[in-house]
């Protein structure tokens, strides 16, 4: 069980929303914590801290064992070049610590990265989705995300395959947030709508 | 039916849209838009094909020192030109999603390019089958 920053990066394949419903025990506003009534914090590093320093780890190694086996008319020390290249690139952009703000009395939500104010906006323009993907047999799995204008998708539970549960976790979770939540098809009467997008100025309301 | 005039104004949001942020955040936090990343990537990646393009077509063509061709790395060569064409396609993607001109601009520039150097590259490396070296 991760704590504090490292939160996000679940690496379960196998019963992960009996693992979010765990941690939804321990933390009733699981990923946020409460720093006043109704504003919630969460700090975090994205997970391509680690997926970055493992392909770097791995380009080094393997260019290390490649220079010294023997050469064949084919040059590949290239693909160890873009490797480390595309490690510490991945590594740098992850680096910084990212806050994410969800102010209800301010009625908006911020992200900093690195203590800087990387993005405000309104509350209608962050919410709780259940995604779907499909696989090759038709077989739908579900992702419980957060997701906004200007933010980073952050998975709270990856590819599960029970709905029902999937959706139940991510109603409780919007209803906690005091956030919209939305279901996996676009057209659907399972979205839970909280903040709307408010009228714009002189618009005619056919009634 | 009866129309009703909403007058009432827009719900003003504490700073609705960038909210202070200043050219330098994206640079000293080095976190950017994929699209910024995709085209950057691939026009980077465009250059140092080209560059590559060039020095095989000199010594084809002017000194004929074959040896000093690109023969030996010409797989990492030609993945390379498929991952910028890939990053550059993406890159379009995005800028045409989010109708941003200036990047628009830069993105359709880099998968034109992309494309005709890739095409390029596969006549060159056709036509100068011939001068590869041989193991027996």
């Amino acid at each position: 069980m991760r704590r504090g920053a490292f939160v996000l990066w679940n690496l379960g394949f196998f019963d992960v929303e009996r693992s979010l419903a765990r941690r939804l025990q321990q933390n009733t506003h699981y990923p946020f914590q409460v720093q006043q009534p109704n504003v919630f914090v969460m700090e975090y590093y994205k997970d391509t801290l680690w997926k970055g320093a493992l392909i770097f780890l791995l380009c080094v190694l393997g260019g290390v064992f490649y220079l010294k086996s023997e050469k064949v008319s084919q040059d590949y020390s290239g693909f160890f070049v873009y490797g480390i290249l595309v490690g510490i690139w991945l590594l740098l952009s992850s680096m910084h610590k990212r806050h994410l703000v969800i102010n209800h009395p301010r009625g908006c939500y911020q992200i900093y990265i690195k203590r800087r104010l990387w993005k405000e906006g309104p509350m209608h323009q962050i919410y709780v989705r259940l995604m779907a993907q499909m696989d090759a047999y038709g077989k739908c799995f579900y992702s419980l995300i957060i997701n906004g204008h200007g933010l980073e998708v952050l998975a709270l539970a990856s590819l599960s395959d029970k709905y029902e549960h999937m959706e139940f976790l991510g109603r409780r979770i919007a209803r906690k947030l005091k956030l919209n939540y939305f279901d996996y098809l676009d057209v659907s009467t399972h979205h839970v709508i909280r903040h709307r997008p408010p009228l714009e100025r002189d618009e005619t309301l056919q009634v | 039916m009866v129309s009703i005039k909403v007058t009432k104004q827009l719900v003003l949001t504490p700073s609705m849209g960038w909210g202070g942020m200043s050219w330098k955040d994206p640079f000293v936090t080095v976190t950017f838009p994929s699209k910024v990343i995709f085209t950057s990537a691939s026009l980077l990646l465009l250059l140092v094909h080209m560059g590559i393009f060039g020095g095989d077509l000199y010594h084809f063509t002017v000194t004929q020192k074959f040896d000093l061709m690109s023969f030996h790395g010409t797989t990492v060569l030609l993945v390379s030109h498929v991952m910028s064409f890939y990053w550059a396609l993406l890159g379009t993607f995005y800028t045409l999603e989010a109708n941003d001109k200036v990047l628009r601009g830069f993105a359709l520039t880099s998968l034109v390019m992309n494309f005709a150097l890739f095409v390029g590259r596969f006549c060159l490396d056709y036509l100068t089958i011939e001068y590869r070296e041989e193991l027996y």
